[in-house]
């Protein structure tokens, strides 16, 4: 509640006034009218001895008029009051219209308000985007300005060189030559740094890959079977069409720290002869290059008879 | 006069028969044990007849010299064969044919055809090797005059050798039919 | 521009060569060792009165089936009793890839409590911890359960060391001979005379349940086929007809008897008998010699030997009516005895080879193939183990009948040790 006040504290503020404005209104009117009977004014009587019963009569005609005339009036005070009250009513009916239309366009208002001020911010965004594009684009545009200036200017310079050239030709085109000649060498020289590192790491890569499919590789793996195969006892369950790996985990020197079966589609004893025979083996062979040392392979038991 | 003596020996020697205990080859009484047939399991009285009680090594079974104990001791009992082979050889027609005609000439004599193998292969077919040889030497002594309710056969396949021995001199007497008289 | 394209070409070159490497490196195994496994059981602790030496029988199973090198005790540096005291370094620096370790305690005057544990030397992982009870007479059993337990964590395969075998022992000479039915322990241990006789016993089989004996009797010098109930001795003639009655097989559910029977011109066929109405089902009638009769795992049909064909071949007939045998055996003329393995993946029979008697399987899975597995002159009767990964056999040292095993791959072979005069049949009981 206090930060809907806060918020909108114009709108409220003008509401409570116009609500006690209001108020104030109708209390005073009410007030009025209820003290303020409808004027009359007592019409004067021309006193003329009459007859009594004249003047009775006249009286009474008086009375009856008096009567009558403060019937009407209290008629038309009622009817005032009635009308007044109308009158009362409506400007009332009014002043809630008006308060609630007010109360909408103060709300429409507020959200117009609000949308605009999105409408700012985005603007403002759009604006600040705009801006900073501006900015970019302005400080591309400045970029650009000055590269086009530089390049002017270098165009400048490279005409007042080739000017400065044609005046002083050998000298001006040996110095721009060589220039010339030395930036492109290096930028060559970069390209080349560049292109040299990458041709490096490709042929470290390739010798990597070349050591390990390479003939070295392979002594390295006909070890490591030779081993293995010498200290496999295969149960005879361990048939053609069996296919097992073990993974091995090694450390340097070749004992072996671990070694899981993975896949396998053997038998129990077969499982367990493998994994003795990785155990068994252990420590494994040394690599031919120590590039070779895998401290994680597998081996793949496929026996063929 | 040849006849009455024949006849005279033959009643002589039925009455001889007659007199002769039976020899019955009874079955050892099994250990004790609890996993040993119990009286049931022993067997008595099989009859074998006197002539069959060794009938190893062939020929001295032959007691011959009567009906019931076959033909005398010049025709053979015993035939022998070649390996895998079931017909009888040229040389043992002559048995066939001298226990054919005693057979025929004595009608209530009974003649038993044990059927033998070496032992070579498994033991239940050559069960059924020994079973065929004794029923050629039977169809051949039925060719030959004996009747069929004369005639039985049984086999020991491999299981009743004549000769130990696992070369080719044992097991040539070990493929045999013996011809065991006898009810 | 050149140095751009290049540029992009090498980089473009180096992309592809990070593709093409190998993720993982891996080295492939294609052969390995046909020993057996190295394992040490160590002497169990024992209160000194067992008469048992427990560790001995379980490592005699163990090597004997040929999987395992059981190491000699005599070089054992240390007794190590449970598997705190094992020092895996050393057991593995001698050779061993497991280790079991035990001990006996007397619970009173003629029980035993044997504790025992398994443990992989390699990985120091304990792989087996039990607790068997035992009265002095079971410790031979007890420990015939321990090889079980050993052998079945370790291969996979259930262990057949606490069945039995039944076969038939012949002594004296010519012409008074003495048969005997005796069971043993799978080790040939442990002997009982279960029938005996002075004619020719034969063609022992063990009922399913693995209560009763089945067998060929020619105590009246007929053959006669008796099923005996081992725990009483108890036992009744199942067939005794003119002629032969051989070859008694036990359908898998023990009902029915598969025999072979002879007409009356000697014909030999086979027959199923029910063995609870005594009914007899002709099951071939054709001139030839049928025999040797053996059931299929379901119960649906029959291999049997038959020399229809010239020779001994095996067949195998569907009992349905109409069905026609199928001839499985085509290698060589003799072809005889077909035993099924547990699983029916294999079928083990009796081959002539250059004149020998072998033992050979076939493979009834795949192709048919068919391995020799013995080398011996007389080689019959061979008979699978319960858990189909031995067989045993008949064979012939030195003119005398012994009893040998076999694995069904042939890899192993030896001699089961015999006191008695001459072995011969073996059959080896269910589990």
């Amino acid at each position: 509640m206090a930060s809907f006040v806060r918020e909108n504290s114009g709108p409220v503020l003008c509401s409570v006034l116009l609500h006690g404005a209001l108020a104030a209104a109708l209390v005073y009117l009410t007030l009025v009218h209820t003290h303020t009977p409808a004027s009359l004014q007592s019409a004067p009587i021309n006193a003329t001895i009459v007859d009594s019963q004249i003047l009775r009569a006249a009286q009474r005609a008086q009375a009856d008029a008096s009567a009558r005339a403060a019937a009407q009036a209290r008629a038309a005070a009622e009817a005032q009051a009635a009308a007044k009250a109308a009158a009362e009513a409506q400007a009332l009916q009014q002043a809630m219209a008006a308060r609630a239309q007010r109360e909408t366009e103060e709300a429409q208002a507020a959200s117009a308000a609000k949308a605009a001020a999105q409408v700012a911010k985005q603007a403002q965004a759009a604006q600040e985007v705009e801006a900073a594009k501006e900015a970019q684009a302005a400080a591309t545009r400045a970029q650009q300005e000055a590269k086009r200036q530089a390049d002017a200017k270098a165009a400048a310079e490279a005409k007042a060189a080739a000017e400065a050239k044609a005046a002083a030709e050998a000298k001006a085109a040996a110095e721009a030559k060589s220039a010339a000649e030395a930036k492109a060498a290096a930028k060559a020289a970069d390209e080349r740094a560049r292109v040299e590192e990458l041709r490096r790491q490709m042929a470290e890569e390739e010798r990597v890959a070349a050591v390990e499919s390479g003939p070295l590789a392979d002594r390295y793996r006909a070890a490591l079977q030779a081993r293995i195969q010498k200290a496999w006892i295969k149960p005879p369950s361990a048939r053609v069409g069996i296919d097992c790996l073990v993974e091995v985990t090694q450390v340097p020197g070749g004992e072996v720290t671990s070694a899981k079966v993975t896949q396998c589609n053997g038998d129990a004893a077969v499982r367990q002869s493998i994994e003795n025979a990785v155990y068994r083996a252990s420590p494994l062979p040394d690599p031919p290059d120590p590039a070779l040392f895998q401290r994680n392979f597998a081996f793949r038991f496929k026996p063929d008879e | 006069m040849k006849k009455i003596v024949s006849i005279a020996c033959l009643f002589a020697a039925a009455a001889l028969l007659a007199g002769c205990p039976k020899k019955a080859t009874t079955v050892e009484p099994p250990s004790a044990g609890s996993q040993v047939p119990g009286a049931g399991g022993s067997t008595s009285g099989s009859e074998t007849g006197s002539t069959s009680t060794s009938p190893l090594g062939g020929d001295a079974s032959a007691q011959g010299g009567g009906p019931g104990g076959g033909p005398n001791a010049s025709v053979g009992r015993i035939i022998y064969f070649d390996f895998d082979k079931s017909d009888i050889r040229p040389e043992f027609t002559g048995v066939i044919t001298g226990n054919a005609q005693f057979l025929a000439a004595h009608p209530n004599v009974k003649l038993k055809l044990e059927g033998n193998t070496d032992e070579r292969g498994t033991r239940e077919y050559n069960i059924g090797l020994g079973e065929r040889r004794a029923q050629a030497v039977r169809r051949a002594l039925m060719l030959q005059g004996a009747s069929e309710n004369q005639l039985t056969t049984v086999s020991f396949g491999a299981e009743r050798p004549a000769v130990e021995g696992d070369d080719e001199a044992a097991w040539a007497k070990n493929r045999r039919v013996e011809l065991v008289y006898g009810p | 521009m050149n140095k751009v394209f290049s540029v992009l070409a090498l980089m473009g070159c180096l992309a592809f060569a990070q593709r093409s490497s190998p993720a993982e490196f891996v080295v492939e195994v294609t052969r390995g060792q046909d020993n057996a496994v190295p394992i040490a059981i160590v002497p169990f602790a024992d209160p000194g009165l067992a008469d048992v030496d427990v560790a001995q029988v379980v490592s005699n199973d163990l090597a004997r089936s040929g999987r395992f090198k059981a190491m000699d005790r005599k070089d054992m540096v240390e007794r190590p009793h449970t598997g705190a005291n094992i020092t895996y370094d050393d057991w593995r620096r001698l050779g061993n890839d497991y280790v079991v370790v035990g001990l006996m305690t007397a619970q009173g005057a003629d029980r035993y409590d044997i504790s025992f544990e398994l443990y992989n030397v390699l990985n120091h992982q304990r792989l087996l911890g039990f607790q068997i009870s035992a009265n002095r007479p079971g410790l031979r059993l007890a420990s015939h359960q321990i090889a079980d337990m050993i052998f079945d964590k370790i291969t996979g395969i259930r262990g057949a060391f606490a069945t039995r075998i039944a076969y038939v022992s012949v002594s004296g000479t010519l012409p008074n001979r003495s048969y005997r039915l005796i069971v043993a322990d799978a080790d040939g241990e442990n002997p009982h005379v279960v029938m005996q006789s002075n004619e020719p016993l034969m063609s022992p089989a063990w009922s399913p349940d693995g209560q009763s004996l089945a067998y060929v009797s020619f105590e009246h010098r007929l053959p006669t086929v008796y099923v005996q109930y081992l725990k009483t001795g108890e036992r009744h003639v199942v067939s005794a007809r003119a002629g032969v009655n051989q070859a008694p097989a036990w359908s898998p559910d023990g009902k029915k008897l598969a025999l072979t029977l002879s007409t009356r011109d000697g014909n030999l066929d086979v027959y199923v008998m029910d063995l609870a109405t005594d009914g007899l089902t002709r099951i071939t009638d054709d001139p030839a010699i049928d025999t040797e009769p053996q059931w299929s795992k379901d119960g649906q049909s029959l291999y049997f030997t038959s020399d229809r064909a010239g020779g001994p071949q095996i067949y195998k007939v569907g009992l349905q009516p109409g069905d026609r045998p199928r001839r499985l055996t085509f290698q060589g003329n003799y072809n005889a005895r077909p035993r099924i393995s547990p699983d029916e993946s294999q079928m083990a029979f009796v081959t002539q080879e250059e004149g020998a008697y072998r033992i050979a399987v076939m493979d009834l899975k795949g192709r048919g193939d068919v391995q020799v597995l013995t080398k011996g002159q007389f080689d019959v009767s061979p008979s699978y183990a319960p858990n189909g990964a031995m067989i045993i056999y008949a064979s012939r040292d030195r003119g005398r009948g012994v009893l040998a095993l076999v694995t069904p791959d042939g890899r192993v072979q030896e001699r089961l040790a015999s006191n008695e005069g001459e072995v011969q049949e073996p059959a080896w009981s269910p589990f």
